[in-house]
């Protein structure tokens, strides 16, 4: 009584057609696992991680393969341990190709932060699933945190119009659970860049209008976090508004130490606005240039020239000199701090027809992180500015400790 | 509207089931150590005769009467394996045609058995009956439809259906598809005669077996349950058939022969109605094998869901395991009648029948015995339980 269709096909050939309940296995499966090995990886620029390491894992079924390769060698329908070893450098080429991270669009010369990227599969074992045995497969990819991590997997596209990779895993710090078709025109976005989260498995970005506005605003994020975690260019910013005293609320300190007593509390604000805008021009002039490939800087001196600037103009305020503005200071020190973005643009490896985008997105991003920064510091420095000693300990000792800080950081990236 | 609310709340629950059975999942995977090159590590249901050439981009089978071949075997394997995944091959060979509306009428109705195959009724229903109208001389397709009329319990369609056989000249296979009809309908004497006949006019094994089947069930339905499993013992013996051989078990289960219903079932791919059926027989056995097998049952709907699938068109299989091994007669019940939307065989009915009786809902088991009554399906192993609903229910009116 489970049987209500058993026709036969009447013309010539003897198949029983079948609806009833032994059709409930489930049907076929690839398994991926993508785990983020480590957030941490060397963050010389001192801010956001611009590389992640994954670690991929796939299982398909040696049923699927042999559809495509001839796994079952002798064509007996048994697959021995033998005929799987043979067969097993026809899979791991069809796997790089079928199923593999996707870099769209690299910038020129960046080919080996792409290759990185790339998955090599190796095989790992055999494992046994509820219907059958399944080959199991390992890579490792080292990516740009900012970059759009997206998987194509087309395998048995032509072959099989129900099967399903299973995708399940850990990336960005949220956990990937979806499933994809290899019918389905787009990549499978396993994290979308920068500071969000692969929370829906939503498409890939390509080059269309529509994605310019979520290029510069996953690039707008990635500016303001590189900002606020990148420790060196926040204590850059504090070494150039140290000296300031930024009240809100009393237009004139009641007790105004000599270096500052002839600045009236209008022309702090606007020594500010001066020296931050300094610093924003300067880098977005070194920004820009590195990006388009225009010059270039290597890290080896970038870096140390950073922890130099911190130094530099934390000692200015402790010992002023006459001749230097604090504009020009930190329109000159912003030149160098612009290569350090750079070289995490880069690396990020923005989508070229997208540049532009991604780089206005970047800077308006750092921008905003300076005004967050500055923000914070003008609010907790409210209780400390009317202080009689804001001088001597807020400014003097701050900036030596910057100092010390500087050295620090100078001495570990020239090493 | 309503039912677009009521498919996302199933949804849900679905969901919740699922995650309630995730924890099952990590038992899925073991990891196999071959020791010897000569170890078999899987055993393919079919050979792979040919494969896409791996330079050009896969160019798929263009011409109708080679993918017509492949696809019958892929459905072959898949009838016999039970494994879901030669679905999706066949539709994979089908997809130039799939549905396109001038696909020549063979592969629509091969689309159409690929559907029903994958419990898709309602969609497989529509393709055949728009192939059809086209060409309306494909005893195949009328086939296909008469057994779809049959599964929804829609007796006088199936009746037109295998009418429409006769017209396209198939007279051997029209009878016997009236035949199967009618004693769904309960003339179970007439059509034990007619099947006998038919049996006598061929001595083809594949086709006696078939017959032979239809007889057992016609018995079973007619309440002879000895020689229903003659009948099945006979076309088993003739040619081994998944479908047929589920259902002696379920006779042998039904009969309290439990080790009988084990050897039965004994050598068949593990699908999930299988393993379901060797569960309870176990069960009933108190060989605790059978909680290892409930595991893996969970295990397998929770990757259904995984997948995408919609657990709604296994309604069966979830029902039969509620009230075998879950002991869930309320949870049956609900599945039971969700799955009478979807499939109204037999065992559809039976299964609800009994929920309902187990969970002593008298108002569900008054509903599906309407509803049956409705359809003019006519089963022994119904009646005794409405018999048994009907008597308290005329005490009560005195």
């Amino acid at each position: 009584m489970t049987r209500a269709l058993r026709a036969f096909m009447c013309f010539g050939c003897i198949v029983a057609l079948g609806v009833g309940s032994a059709a409930a296995h489930k049907g076929s499966d690839a398994y991926l696992e993508v785990q983020q090995v480590d957030d941490s990886a060397p963050a010389a620029r001192g801010g956001a991680a611009v590389q992640r390491d994954y670690r991929f894992t796939l299982a398909v079924s040696i049923k699927d393969l042999d559809l495509l390769l001839p796994i079952d060698a002798n064509a007996d329908g048994r697959v021995t341990w033998g005929e799987v070893k043979a067969a097993l450098p026809l899979v791991l080429d069809l796997l790089n190709e079928s199923a593999n991270t996707e870099s769209r669009g690299l910038l020129a010369g960046n080919q080996a932060t792409a290759a990185k990227c790339r998955l090599d599969w190796q095989f790992d074992g055999i494992d046994r699933r509820s219907d059958g045995a399944y080959l199991r497969f390992v890579a490792q990819a080292r990516c740009p945190a900012a970059q759009v991590l997206s998987f194509r997997y087309t395998l048995f596209r032509e072959q099989d119009a129900t099967h399903r990779l299973l995708v399940a895993g850990r990336v960005a710090g949220k956990d990937l659970l979806t499933t994809a078709s290899p019918q389905q025109p787009n990549s499978l976005l396993l994290s979308p860049g920068a500071a969000t989260g692969p929370d829906n498995a939503t498409t890939v970005p390509g080059t269309q209008s529509s994605s310019r506005w979520s290029v510069s605003r996953d690039y707008f994020g990635l500016g303001v976090r590189h900002l606020l975690e990148g420790y060196d260019h926040l204590a850059f910013l504090l070494a150039l508004v140290l000296p300031l005293r930024l009240s809100l609320f009393a237009s004139v300190p009641r007790v105004l130490p000599a270096t500052v007593a002839h600045d009236s509390a209008a022309s702090v604000w606007w020594a500010l606005l001066r020296t931050v805008t300094a610093f924003t021009i300067g880098h977005s002039i070194t920004l820009m240039l590195a990006t388009f490939g225009w010059t270039q800087a290597s890290p080896r001196w970038v870096e140390p020239a950073i922890a130099l600037s911190i130094g530099v103009t934390a000692l200015l305020n402790l010992r002023a000199v006459r001749w230097i503005r604090t504009d020009a200071l930190a329109l000159s020190f912003g030149l160098v701090h612009g290569y350090g973005f750079a070289g995490l643009l880069l690396e990020a490896a923005a989508p070229t027809g997208l540049l532009p985008w991604a780089l206005a997105g970047f800077n308006v991003g750092v921008e905003a992180g300076q005004l967050i920064a500055v923000s914070g510091w003008i609010l907790l420095a409210q209780p400390l500015v009317g202080r009689i000693w804001y001088e001597s300990a807020v400014v003097r000792g701050g900036s030596v400790v910057l100092v010390l800080l500087a050295a620090w950081w100078f001495w570990q990236r020239i090493g | 509207m309503t039912q677009q609310s009521r498919s996302s709340f199933s949804r849900s629950l679905w969901t919740a089931l699922a995650l309630a059975a995730a924890p099952l999942c990590a038992l899925a995977v073991t990891a196999v150590h071959p020791a010897r090159d000569d170890e078999v590590l899987e055993v393919l249901p079919a050979v792979t005769r040919s494969r896409p050439a791996r330079t050009a981009s896969a160019a798929p089978i263009a011409n109708p009467a080679v993918a017509a071949a492949q696809v019958r075997r892929d459905i072959t394997v898949a009838r016999q394996t039970g494994d879901t995944r030669y679905w999706g091959r066949a539709q994979a060979v089908l997809a130039p045609w799939w549905d396109r509306p001038g696909a020549p009428p063979d592969l629509a109705v091969l689309q159409a058995t690929v559907q029903a195959g994958r419990h898709e009724f309602d969609a497989s229903r529509a393709v055949l009956t728009t192939a059809l109208a086209r060409a309306p001389g494909h005893a195949q397709g009328w086939l296909n439809l008469a057994a779809l009329e049959r599964l929804s319990a829609r007796y006088a369609e199936a009746q037109l259906a295998c009418e429409a056989v006769a017209r396209a000249g198939q007279a051997f296979y029209a009878a016997a598809c009236r035949l199967e009809t009618q004693s769904l309908q309960g003339q179970h004497q007439s059509a034990a005669q007619g099947l006998q006949a038919l049996l006598k006019q061929t001595q083809d094994n594949s086709q006696r077996s078939w017959l032979l089947s239809l007889l057992a069930e016609s018995q079973e339905r007619a309440g002879s349950d000895a020689a229903a499993a003659n009948a099945y013992k006979s076309s088993l013996a003739l040619g081994p058939d998944l479908y047929t051989a589920i259902a002696y078990s379920d006779l042998l289960l039904r009969t309290g022969k439990a080790s009988q219903a084990l050897q039965a079932l004994s050598g068949l791919p593990e699908t999930d109605a299988v393993l379901l059926r060797r569960a309870l027989a176990w069960r009933r056995l108190r060989d605790t094998r059978w909680t290892e097998v409930r595991a893996l049952l969970q295990e397998r709907a929770a990757e259904l869901l995984r997948r995408g699938d919609d657990p709604a068109l296994h309604g069966r299989e979830l029902a039969l395991t509620a009230l075998w091994l879950d002991d869930d007669a309320v949870r049956a019940l609900q599945l039971a009648r969700r799955n009478l939307l979807l499939q109204r065989e037999p065992i559809d009915w039976w299964v609800a029948v009994q929920s309902a009786h187990q969970a002593k809902n008298e108002a569900a088991l008054a509903e599906i015995a309407s509803a049956m009554r409705a359809a003019g399906l006519h089963d022994a192993r119904l009646t005794p339980i409405r018999a048994g609903k009907t008597l308290p229910a005329a005490k009560a009116s005195k």
